[in-house]
């Protein structure tokens, strides 16, 4: 651990300076059941025990015929085809379940840069998702990542669990580096369970963002990526010679930043954004860049409709 | 080429002092500001495309300490005021004495003798050159010098107008001693006298009064009667063209 880690853990402010006092407060937790009515509203009639999984399995729904193979089930062999075809076919029929939604945020130090806005932000939007998701009893399991998985809230159901989402959520803290390639190829071995997993980062990853989203891809999870943006970000407020240095990694750059190097680097980020969303649209990964500035009960309509995320 | 402002030594001293504060500056300037940023990538994308101008940028940075080293030399060199050697007058030392015998308490001048002596020593002094020094001295029994050898101004008007007439006689060959070891080795040496006439001989008993070094003093007297000295004293103004106290 270098010195200037030492100083960053040592000048961590407080909680009420951190502005988490206030976090989930009385009026937040309004909107979380505005919210949750809300999207009971939108997304009526695909609630909870009506959400199809591609397994086949013990349901109600008829899905499809298959060749009967030894070793499979006699109940299901449909015997007025064989009455009619004389072929032993096995009716198969849709898997209902609960669905499992995995809440996984993004803490590394880049997410803590520029006094903790965008990690407040994303702390509101995992509460009010996670909220959604209990509401509609759903089982909620929230994750803390960096280049490993830090910490992790058990999947749980029920509304009335969301003090603790919000205990846990005010227990984490922006630190260390991000590798969500790494994060989450731990993440899907530790949840055999596929479902959607939220992902909450600003995806400021030296190695590259792809390799978190094809990890979930690749492990039959339902990506969403919530893409954290500070406009601040792509406007740094620099001038003259100066070393830049990585607030997560401290790699150093020595740079003389002029109007002209400014403009590049607005580009640059723009480009990084653009990036993102073009990978996602290609990869069929629902994306919603979630501006910070924007009001988070907005952003989570938005994440909504965009992606029938509990329908 | 002659340095008339500030003397070598104090200009190099200067220069080793500024010159310093300037590299030290330059080599602060060198270390940079460090800025915390959420993503260094992105900047990397930037520096790769400006690698082909960070060598003009380091030559930036040289001539500017160059340019601020040049500024500095111009500086000091216009501090050393340096001249050519035709262009440098070398300046008059002279030594103003200016009787105040009892005699001077006489009130045919303007309203005495003493105030028209005071004139005319105001008169030599705004009649100086930048680069005359002066030394104004009351002669009377002794010699009491006023001021000491400077070109400052106000100071020898202070003296001017500190002179006293006293109740004793003049003793002209011991202030003329005292003038001509004033001016010994100084250059451009004159003795300008001050007196209503009535000194005598510049003799006394160690014998008549004169200069023994090489660079002697000239000497010159002004009346200080309010009327034309040829008609009021035998002692009028004599001319300095010899190098003999006369």
């Amino acid at each position: 651990m270098g010195l200037r880690d030492l100083i960053r853990r040592s000048s961590l402010p407080p909680p009420s300076i951190r502005g988490e006092d206030d976090l989930f407060d009385d009026e937040f937790q309004r909107k979380l059941e505005y919210l949750a009515l809300v999207s009971r509203r939108v997304f009526g009639g695909r609630l909870r025990a009506e959400r199809r999984t591609k397994k086949s399995g013990s349901g109600i729904e008829f899905a499809d015929h298959r060749d009967y193979v030894p070793g499979d089930d006699f109940r299901y062999l449909d015997w007025n085809i064989y009455q009619r075809l004389g072929r032993l076919l096995l009716r198969l029929y849709e898997e209902e379940e609960d669905l499992s939604i995995y809440v996984i945020l993004d803490m590394s130090s880049s997410m803590g840069f520029g006094r903790n806005k965008k990690v407040l932000y994303a702390k509101r939007m995992a509460a009010a998702l996670a909220y959604i998701g209990l509401a509609n009893l759903d089982r909620v399991t929230l994750v803390t990542t960096t280049d490993h998985v830090m910490d992790r809230m058990p999947a749980t159901r029920g509304k009335q669990r969301i003090f603790k989402v919000f205990q846990f959520l005010r227990s984490v803290h922006p630190d260390g580096t991000t590798d969500l390639g790494q994060a989450l190829k731990a993440f899907v071995s530790q949840h055999k369970r596929r479902g959607l997993a939220i992902l909450l980062s600003d995806l400021y990853d030296p190695e590259g963002f792809e390799a978190g989203i094809n990890v979930l891809r690749y492990n039959k999870f339902e990506p969403f990526v919530l893409h954290l943006l500070d406009a601040q970000d792509g406007k740094p407020p620099v001038r003259g010679d100066v070393r830049v240095y990585d607030c997560e990694t401290g790699e150093e750059r020595e740079v003389t930043v002029t109007s002209r190097v400014l403009e590049k680097y607005r580009e640059a980020y723009e480009k990084y954004v653009d990036d993102v969303r073009l990978f996602c649209t290609a990869k069929q990964v629902a994306y919603v860049p979630a501006d910070i500035h924007v009001p988070f009960d907005d952003m989570v309509l938005r994440v909504l409709r965009r992606g029938g995320m509990v329908g | 080429m002659h340095l008339t402002g500030l003397p070598l030594a104090t200009l190099i001293q200067i220069a080793a002092g500024l010159g310093a504060l300037v590299l030290v500056s330059y080599i602060l300037k060198l270390k940079r500001r460090p800025v915390a940023v959420p993503f260094s990538k992105l900047w990397e994308r930037i520096l790769r495309d400006k690698e082909a101008t960070s060598l003009f940028s380091q030559l930036k940075r040289i001539f500017s300490l160059l340019l601020q080293l040049a500024l500095l030399a111009l500086l000091l060199f216009a501090l050393g005021d340096p001249r050519t050697a035709a262009a440098v007058l070398e300046g008059r030392n002279l030594v103003i004495l200016v009787d105040t015998s009892a005699s001077m308490k006489a009130t045919d001048g303007m309203p005495t003798r003493m105030d028209a002596a005071r004139e005319e020593v105001r008169k030599i002094i705004r009649g100086m050159g930048g680069s005359d020094r002066a030394l104004v001295a009351a002669m009377d029994a002794t010699v009491t010098p006023l001021s000491t050898m400077t070109s400052d101004l106000p100071s020898l008007e202070g003296a001017a107008s500190s002179l006293q007439a006293s109740d004793a006689r003049a003793d002209f060959p011991r202030a003329l001693r005292f003038a001509i070891d004033s001016l010994r080795d100084q250059t451009k040496p004159e003795i300008v006298v001050i007196s209503d006439g009535r000194l005598g001989n510049p003799a006394d008993a160690w014998g008549a009064v004169s200069s023994r070094t090489s660079s002697s003093p000239t000497s010159r007297s002004a009346h200080a009667a309010a009327t034309p000295p040829s008609a009021s004293s035998p002692c009028a103004a004599i001319p300095s063209t010899s190098p003999a106290t006369r």
